[in-house]
């Protein structure tokens, strides 16, 4: 990731609040998506960013910080 | 007795000048009266906390004082395990849960002497959602979140130490609005078995305590390696607490200039901008510090990661009982729930280059400093607060530390964050007591503590 990719531009922005908000609409129904909004419409972008990023192939080869990180083994048990 | 600090009521306790008794017949007493105007608790455990008092008096008798943190009264945000102790996470779905152990920084707490006061009130699961719990400062303010009543709890003097956790910024937003020292250490040194998730690879324990060198006694014994946590670093910890006591050395500290800088309000910039002076009058180095490429999409991986893994901690709960979620909480879930694999594989990866430029870059300062929050608390009490000033430093596994510095026009609390490099947690404490020192400043107690 030599340089940032940028920002999303405004089509994008549209894209991604309206792919987002069409799938709300299927997973929780549409009266719920309207209110889910602000939340909504905030991830859309932050996938959409994050998913505009490039990685050189060799960066960030793992994915978590540098302790010995097991998301499988995470369990909260209601003791 | 309140007023002296954990470290000033650790050595007067073992030196018996105080009882144990005494001192928590205090907290409890403080408690009552500021409860009804500030509702930091959400469950006292007056009975136990009083035959544990007793009990380390009577150790202390026979020459034999039970740790660093003997007598000392705590408070613990309701999202951590307590044995026999109400753990409601501020959900009507655990309304009558009491855990039958105690989370594993609970029963290092407990085993260094410490006295369980109760639980202090969270947001409910540590989300967004305003708690009830008011600004001891001005009531008209937010207090912050999600750990709310723990930051109240130390401000208002009720216990000198209080554990908190976060995510995004819900240890270092409230210690700033509410005038006290709070502290994150570095993701994977202090165990979070036993405290209900938010984001398990994000979760962070930290604390509050009224200032760095009690937190530095704190990091002393709860730090050190859990089986019982996957996200536990397995490295050797040494205590860092003569180190940050014996403190006087020249600082090199690194200023988060632009975005954080243009997000401030003006009062908030000029007060940062203040304190640099104070400290570059005292003699140490404060130079402009260039943030890696890799930062300016950290906030967006942070929410990508937070919303997923808060969808997966609570996907049966939810799909059980969507309807006794708070609404921020709600939304989360539901939005979470939505994003594409892709993007959260995309999200950790840039996580990890992200602390990786920053382990490279740090290695230039003991600490970055940067305003600890946009401005005062906010007027708002529908909000705790913007949490883009705390994001990235999570994201990273940073430790950080919110250390007071001085008051708005209205009278409410200003303070900077410091963010240390990658497991120098002591390092970075080290340098935010040289700040404390050279500032020499006291927010003093708030006008709810005064009037009582």
């Amino acid at each position: 990731m030599a340089e940032f990719p940028g920002e999303l531009t405004r089509a994008e922005q549209a894209e991604w609040v309206a792919r987002f908000r069409r799938m709300a609409a299927d997973r929780w129904g549409s009266d719920r998506a309207g209110d889910i909004g602000e939340a909504l419409d905030a991830t859309a972008l932050a996938v959409g960013a994050v998913l505009k990023l490039e990685f050189a192939k060799d960066e960030a080869p793992g994915f978590y910080l540098p302790v010995n990180f097991d998301p499988v083994a995470v369990e909260w048990k209601v003791e | 007795m309140t007023q002296r600090g954990l470290v000033g009521l650790a050595r007067a306790l073992v030196a018996g000048e105080i009882s144990a008794r005494a001192l928590v017949e205090e907290s409890l007493n403080t408690i009552e009266k500021m409860e009804p105007e500030l509702q930091a608790w959400e469950t006292l455990d007056k009975e136990r906390s009083l035959q544990e008092a007793e009990h380390a008096d009577r150790a202390l008798e026979t020459g034999r004082p039970l740790g660093p943190l003997h007598g000392i009264p705590v408070g613990v945000k309701d999202i951590f395990a307590t044995a026999g102790l109400r753990t409601t996470m501020e959900s009507r779905i655990f309304q009558d849960h009491v855990p039958a152990r105690d989370a594993t920084v609970v029963a290092r707490l407990r085993g260094a002497g410490a006295i369980v006061l109760g639980k202090t009130v969270s947001t409910q699961f540590a989300m967004g959602d305003p708690p009830r719990t008011r600004n001891p400062w001005n009531p008209a303010h937010t207090p912050g979140g999600s750990s709310t009543g723990s930051a109240v709890a130390v401000a208002t003097r009720q216990a000198p130490l209080a554990l908190g956790s976060q995510t995004g910024g819900s240890v270092i937003r409230p210690a700033v609005f509410n005038g006290v020292v709070g502290f994150k250490p570095t993701y994977g040194v202090v165990s979070r078995s036993g405290v209900f998730p938010v984001s398990w690879s994000l979760d962070a324990v930290g604390w509050f305590t009224k200032s760095v060198l009690d937190a530095a006694l704190v990091l002393d014994v709860l730090s050190g390696h859990d089986p019982a946590d996957p996200g536990s670093a397995d490295v050797q910890y040494e205590p860092g607490f003569e180190l940050v006591e014996a403190g006087e050395r020249e600082l090199r500290l690194g200023v988060v200039s632009g975005d954080i800088e243009r997000t401030a309000s003006a009062e908030a910039q000029a007060h940062f901008f203040t304190v640099i002076e104070q400290l570059r009058v005292a003699g140490h180095t404060v130079e402009l510090f260039d943030l890696p490429t890799s930062y300016f999409a950290t906030r967006e991986a942070w929410k990508v990661i937070e919303y997923s893994e808060l969808a997966s901690v609570h996907a049966k709960l939810f799909e059980k009982s969507p309807e006794l979620y708070a609404p921020v909480a709600r939304s989360h879930i539901e939005a979470g729930s939505l994003i594409p694999a892709s993007a959260y594989v995309h999200a950790q990866r840039l996580r990890r280059l992200f602390r990786q430029d920053m382990d490279r870059s740090m290695t230039a300062v003991d600490a970055l400093v940067m305003p600890g929050a946009p401005g005062e608390a906010p007027a708002d009490l529908s909000t705790t607060g913007d949490v883009s000033f705390y994001t990235p430093w999570s994201l990273a596994g940073l430790p950080a530390v919110a250390v007071p510095t001085g008051m708005s026009q209205n009278s409410m609390p200003l303070g900077v964050q410091m963010v240390g490099r990658g497991f120098g947690d002591v390092l970075l404490l080290r340098a935010a007591r040289q700040v404390e020192e050279t500032l020499q400043f006291d927010p003093g107690v708030p006008p709810v503590a005064v009037l009582r």
